[in-house]
C-alpha cells in the first residue's frame, strides 16, 4: 500500500508560478469577501426553531420524493417506540446499526437486539451484511436545517458502505446537532482541520438515492437507500 | 430638451416607420429632435462577428457624429448596449476611451429615456386588442431594462398584455448569427413564433426592430396574421 | 475517447442532430424543467439575491486561480498527510497511463467508476479496457451509455439526455433485461446489476467537484449515491481532477456547493455531498487502503496564461447548457466534443485547438443568458466573442467573412458610402422579392430566407422622410 508519494510536483508547480509571473508565495492571505449572505440564513434561531425548519424542509423533500422521505419530532421517551415502528414500516428484515453506546443509553437495546452491529474486526462480513440489510440505523453527527440533511463523520464502528447499501434508512437527529446550513458544517470541518483532524469521509445526506437520467423521470433508490426516515429528538 | 436621435441603420433602411414614430412621440412631448445626417451604424455587425479592429473606425465615426449631443436616444436597446461597450473597446486608447465614456453615459434606449430620464409613462395611446411583448436580450440583460416597456404598455388604452412561454428567451437573431448559422437561428425563431402563436395575440410588440424582423419573418412565413409592432409605434397609436 | 467525440464534419453532425426529433424535444423539456426549478430554488436561497452569491462564488474561484501554485501545493501536502498519493499529470496521456499502470501493478481486474468529465477528457475508460481491465460506469446515465457501445454523453449533468426510454430498454434487453420501458423498472435493473459490482471491484475511480486545499479533501456531489459507493467499498481508490478544481477552504466550498446543485439541476441540495480525506482509519473494515489523486493540466495552464483564464472558474454545473438557445436546438453532440453548450464553445477550442472546432464560436447568438446564470460568474458570452475575434483577426479563419467585414467596416465609417449603399438596397434586392417581401435569398441571405421572410428594403428611408419633412417645415 503506497503512501505519501508526490510525483512531478516541482515541474508542475513551477510552471504555474512562471505563468503567474512570480515565485510561489510562502503564505497567501485569504481575502475577506465583502458579502456573507450565507451567514444570514436562519440567523439567531433557537435549537427548537432550527428543529422546526429541519422538519419543514424534510416535509418539502418528502413531497418532492413522493413520500420516500419522512420526518417526525419527538421526545426521547418515545424514541424506542418510534424506531421500532420505522424498522417495521416496510416489513421486517435484516437491520444493520453502528457500534454506538448511545443506542443503549437511549433505551434502544431491545429494539436493536437482532440488528447486526458494524464490527470492523470482522472485515468483509460487515459489507455483506450491509448489502443485504433492509434497514440501516444511524445517529446524525451534524444536522442541516436548510436542506434537512444528516451527516456521518466517519470513524471506526460506523462503516462506510453501511450508509449506502441498506434499502431503508432510519436516522436519529438529536435536536442539539442541528445547525442552520452547510456553512456551519463547513466551519466545523474547518476547525477540525486546523487541529489536524481530517476524517476519512464526511457524508452529508439529505435524501434517498435518486436519478433523473431516463427522460428526466425522477426514480428512487438507484444505488443507495430508497427510503429515509428522520426521527428528530427535541430533548437530545 | 434637445434629443439627438440615433435611429440605427436597420430602422433607417428597413423600418422607417419605427423612426418616424419615435420622432413623433418625442416631438409630441415638446422635445426638439436633432438628427445627425451622417449617422450610420453602431458597429455591432462587424464587432460581434469578431472583427474588432475593422469596427473601430465605425465607432469613432459614431462618437464624432454624436458627441455634441445633450442626450442620445435610440429605439434599439441592443445598439444602445453596444454603445455602452465602447469604452471597453478603447481600453488601451486614452483619448478615445474618454470620448467613448462621455457618449456612452448619455445614450439611452427609448423606454429607458421615457421612464428613467423624463418620467413620462402615459401617452394617451390607444390600441385595442391582445398583445405579447418580446424582451430583447441586450435590452433586458445588458441594459437591465425590463420593466420600463411593460409599464409603458400597461398605460395603452384597450391593450391587453399577456405573457407567453419563455418570453424572456432569445429569438435567435444575433446579428450575423442569423445568416452565418442561419439554420439554427431559424429553428430558434420557429420555436419563438410557435409560443407566440399559442398565446393567440393580435400584436407582437418589441422594443428592438431586429428581433421583430426575425420573429416577424418566421410568423410571416407561417402565414400568421399577428401584427408586428415596435413599442414606439404602439405608443404613437391614437 | 478524449475531447473530440466523432470525426464527422460539423455540418453533417448538425444536420443529423437537427433531424433528431426525440433528442430535440428532450433538450427543450430538460431546459424548461431545470430552468423552472433552478429559478425557484435560487429565489429561496437567502433573500434570493443570486447576483450576490454569483459574485462571491466567482471571487472565491478567481482568488484560487491567482494563487493556483500555492493552493495546489498545499492541497498535495495535505493529501499526503491524509495517507494519500498525488500525481501531477501534464497531459491526458500521462494521466491515463498513471492510472492504468497503477491498476496493472496492483492486479486490478475490475474498476467501478463514477461519472467525471475529466476522465472522459483523458480517455481513461478506453485506456483501462485496452489494458484488459474491466470498467463499470456506475452513474445510471453513464451505465446506459456504456452498454450502448460507449455512446458519447450529450449533457454534462444528464449525459444520456438524447436517448429515450425505449432505446434504453432495447440496450438493456441486450444485457438480459426482460421488462418494459418504464423508468422505475429500468433503474431497478441497473441497481440490481451494479450493487454487486461496487462491493467486488478492486478499484474505485471518481472525479472531484472541489478539492479543498486546507485539508486535502475531495468533494463529491451526487444524487444517486454511486460515487459514495465507489469511495466506500474498494480498497484502492483514485480521484482524477482538473488542476483548477480547487478551493482554499471548506468555508469557500460552502458557497460553491450552495450554488452547484441549485444551478445544475434546480435542487436545493443533491442527495449526497461527500468529503473524502485520503485513506480510511487504521483497522476499518471498508474505505480506501490506498488512495491517489491525479491532478491534470492537459492544456489548462495555457488557458491560465491567456485572456480566457476566467473559464477555469467553471464548476461544470451545466447551467449555461440549460440556458443556451442554441444548445436547446442542436443538442450536445453538435458540439462534437464532450464539453458542449456555451462552456464547450469556450473550453473545447482552448483544450483541443481551433482546427477541428472553428465553427463552435459562431454557435452563439450573444444573448448573454449563459453569463446571467453562471454560478462561477464567468463572462461566457464575452469569452465566446473573444474566440471570434481570435479567429477573425489572428487566425484569419474565413477569407469570405474577412472581406465582407472589411467592406462593411468601410461603408459604415463613411457616411457617403453608407447612404449610397442603402439607397441602392431596394433595387439590389428586387430580384429576391415575392409579394413585397424577400423570400428567396441567395448566398448568406439564404440561411435566413429558407424559413423566414425578410421585409423589403425601404424605398423611402427614414433619413429621406426626415429630410423631406424638415424641408417642408422650413417652407
Amino acid at each position: 500500500m503506497l503512501k505519501g508519494q508526490i510525483l512531478n510536483r516541482e515541474s508542475f508547480i513551477s510552471n504555474l508560478s512562471n505563468i503567474l509571473g512570480r515565485d510561489m508565495p510562502k503564505e497567501v492571505v485569504h481575502p475577506e469577501f465583502s458579502s456573507k449572505p450565507q451567514l444570514e440564513i436562519y440567523k439567531g434561531y433557537t435549537q427548537a426553531q432550527l428543529a422546526e425548519e429541519f422538519h419543514k424542509n424534510a416535509q418539502v423533500n418528502k413531497a418532492g420524493s413522493g413520500g420516500k422521505i419522512d420526518s417526525v419530532i419527538i421526545e426521547k421517551k418515545d424514541l424506542a417506540k418510534l424506531v421500532a415502528e420505522k424498522l417495521a414500516a416496510q416489513g421486517t428484515g435484516p437491520i444493520i446499526a453502528w457500534n454506538d453506546k448511545r443506542f443503549a443509553e437511549w433505551g434502544l437495546n431491545d429494539v436493536l437486539k437482532d440488528a447486526y452491529v458494524w464490527t470492523d474486526e470482522k472485515g468483509r462480513e460487515n459489507i455483506d451484511k450491509a448489502l443485504n440489510a433492509s434497514y440501516g440505523v444511524c445517529i446524525s453527527d451534524l444536522s442541516i436545517a436548510e436542506t434537512a440533511s444528516y451527516t456521518v463523520i466517519d470513524k471506526l464502528g460506523k462503516g462506510r458502505s453501511s450508509n449506502f447499501l441498506p434499502l431503508n434508512y432510519v436516522c436519529i437527529v438529536p435536536q442539539s446537532t442541528i445547525v442552520p446550513r452547510l456553512t456551519q458544517g463547513m466551519q466545523k470541518l474547518h476547525e477540525m482541520s486546523k487541529k489536524g483532524i481530517n476524517p476519512a469521509a464526511v457524508n452529508f445526506i439529505c435524501g434517498s438515492s435518486s436519478s433523473s437520467d431516463i427522460e428526466l423521470n425522477k426514480v428512487w433508490g438507484v444505488h443507495g437507500p430508497i427510503r429515509l426516515s428522520y426521527i428528530i429528538v427535541s430533548d437530545l | 430638451m434637445k434629443v439627438t436621435l440615433f435611429t440605427t441603420c436597420i430602422v433607417d433602411f428597413m423600418a422607417m416607420n419605427v423612426g418616424k414614430a419615435t420622432v413623433e412621440l418625442l416631438e409630441g412631448l415638446g422635445h426638439e429632435i436633432d438628427y445627425p445626417k451622417n449617422q450610420t451604424c453602431c458597429g455591432q455587425p462587424t464587432y460581434n462577428t469578431g472583427y474588432v479592429e475593422k469596427t473601430k473606425n465605425t465607432i469613432k465615426h459614431f462618437i464624432e457624429t454624436f458627441e455634441h449631443a445633450e442626450v442620445i436616444v435610440s429605439p434599439s436597446g441592443s445598439c444602445v448596449s453596444f454603445v455602452k461597450e465602447y469604452p471597453h473597446i478603447f481600453e488601451d486608447d486614452k483619448e478615445w476611451k474618454e470620448r467613448a465614456e462621455k457618449v456612452a453615459a448619455k445614450t439611452y434606449e427609448l423606454s429607458q429615456f421615457l421612464i428613467d430620464v423624463i418620467n413620462v409613462d402615459d401617452f394617451s395611446a390607444k390600441l385595442p386588442g391582445k398583445a405579447v411583448y418580446h424582451h430583447n436580450c441586450h435590452t433586458a440583460r445588458f441594459l437591465q431594462v425590463k420593466e420600463q416597456p411593460l409599464t409603458l404598455l400597461s398605460k395603452v388604452e384597450g391593450l391587453e398584455l399577456v405573457d407567453f412561454h419563455n418570453s424572456r428567451k432569445c429569438c435567435g437573431f444575433g446579428g450575423t448569427f442569423s445568416v452565418k448559422m442561419g439554420e439554427i437561428s431559424a429553428e430558434v425563431a420557429d420555436e419563438k413564433a410557435r409560443y407566440i402563436q399559442e398565446a393567440n395575440p393580435d400584436y407582437l410588440i418589441g422594443a428592438d426592430f431586429a428581433c421583430l424582423m426575425n420573429i416577424g419573418g418566421r410568423l410571416s412565413r407561417l402565414g400568421s396574421n399577428i401584427q408586428v409592432m415596435h413599442l414606439a409605434e404602439v405608443l404613437n397609436s391614437k | 475517447m478524449g475531447i473530440k467525440i466523432n470525426d464527422q464534419k460539423f455540418e453533417k453532425n448538425l444536420e443529423k442532430n437537427l433531424n433528431d426529433d426525440f433528442m430535440r424535444a428532450a433538450m427543450v423539456k430538460a431546459q424548461d424543467l431545470i430552468t423552472k426549478n433552478r429559478e425557484n430554488v435560487l429565489s429561496q436561497l437567502g433573500d434570493g439575491n443570486f447576483r450576490e452569491w454569483q459574485q462571491l462564488s466567482g471571487d472565491i474561484r478567481a482568488h484560487v486561480l491567482e494563487n493556483l501554485d500555492f493552493y495546489l501545493n498545499q492541497f498535495a501536502e495535505n493529501v499526503v498527510k491524509n495517507g494519500g498519493n498525488v500525481f501531477f499529470a501534464k497531459d491526458a496521456k500521462e494521466a491515463s497511463e498513471y492510472v492504468t499502470n497503477l491498476a496493472l501493478e496492483r492486479g486490478v481486474k475490475k474498476v467501478v467508476k463514477a461519472k467525471s468529465m475529466v476522465t472522459e477528457e483523458i480517455g481513461l475508460n478506453h485506456a483501462l479496457m485496452d489494458a484488459g481491465v474491466d470498467v463499470k460506469e456506475t452513474d445510471l446515465a453513464e451505465y446506459i451509455l456504456q452498454l450502448d457501445d460507449w455512446n458519447p454523453p450529450s449533457h454534462m449533468v444528464v449525459p444520456s439526455l438524447h436517448l429515450n426510454k425505449t432505446q434504453i430498454r432495447d440496450v438493456f434487453a441486450e444485457n438480459g433485461y426482460t421488462g418494459e420501458d418504464l423508468p422505475e423498472d429500468l433503474a431497478a435493473f441497473a441497481r440490481a446489476q451494479l450493487r454487486n459490482e461496487f462491493v467486488t471491484a478492486d478499484m474505485g475511480i471518481y472525479g472531484c467537484n472541489f478539492a479543498i486545499a486546507e485539508s486535502g479533501a475531495i468533494t463529491l456531489i451526487s444524487n444517486e449515491g454511486n460515487i459514495d459507493l465507489c469511495t466506500a467499498a474498494p480498497e484502492l481508490q483514485v480521484s482524477v481532477m482538473g488542476m483548477e478544481r480547487i478551493v482554499a477552504t471548506y468555508e469557500d466550498a460552502d458557497i460553491c456547493i450552495s450554488l452547484l446543485g441549485r444551478s445544475a439541476v434546480g435542487a436545493k441540495n443533491t442527495s449526497y455531498t461527500t468529503f473524502v480525506n485520503g485513506i480510511t482509519e487504521e483497522g476499518a473494515a471498508d474505505g480506501a487502503k490506498e488512495f491517489h489523486v491525479v491532478i491534470v493540466d492537459n492544456g489548462r495552464s495555457e488557458v491560465l496564461k491567456s485572456q480566457f483564464k476566467e473559464v477555469l472558474q467553471c464548476m461544470r454545473c451545466a447551467a449555461c447548457l440549460n440556458a443556451c438557445p442554441v444548445y436547446r436546438q442542436v443538442g450536445g453532440h453538435s458540439y462534437n466534443a464532450i464539453y458542449s453548450g456555451p462552456l464547450g464553445v469556450v473550453l473545447t477550442p482552448l483544450l483541443a485547438g481551433y482546427d477541428d472546432f472553428k465553427e463552435l464560436p459562431y454557435m452563439c447568438s450573444l444573448c448573454g443568458e449563459c453569463t446571467e446564470v453562471c454560478p462561477s460568474n464567468i463572462p461566457l458570452h464575452k469569452l465566446i466573442h473573444e474566440h471570434k475575434r481570435v479567429l477573425a483577426e489572428e487566425k484569419k479563419a474565413s477569407a469570405f467573412w474577412g472581406a465582407s467585414m472589411s467592406g462593411a467596416g468601410m461603408v459604415l465609417s463613411r457616411p457617403w458610402m453608407y447612404k449610397l449603399g442603402t439607397s441602392m438596397a431596394p433595387m439590389m434586392t428586387k430580384p429576391l422579392m415575392v409579394d413585397g417581401k424577400i423570400k428567396k435569398g441567395v448566398s448568406v441571405l439564404k440561411g435566413w430566407t429558407d424559413k423566414r421572410d425578410m421585409p423589403a428594403m425601404e424605398k423611402v428611408r427614414f433619413r429621406d422622410w426626415y429630410e423631406s419633412r424638415s424641408k417642408g417645415e422650413k417652407k
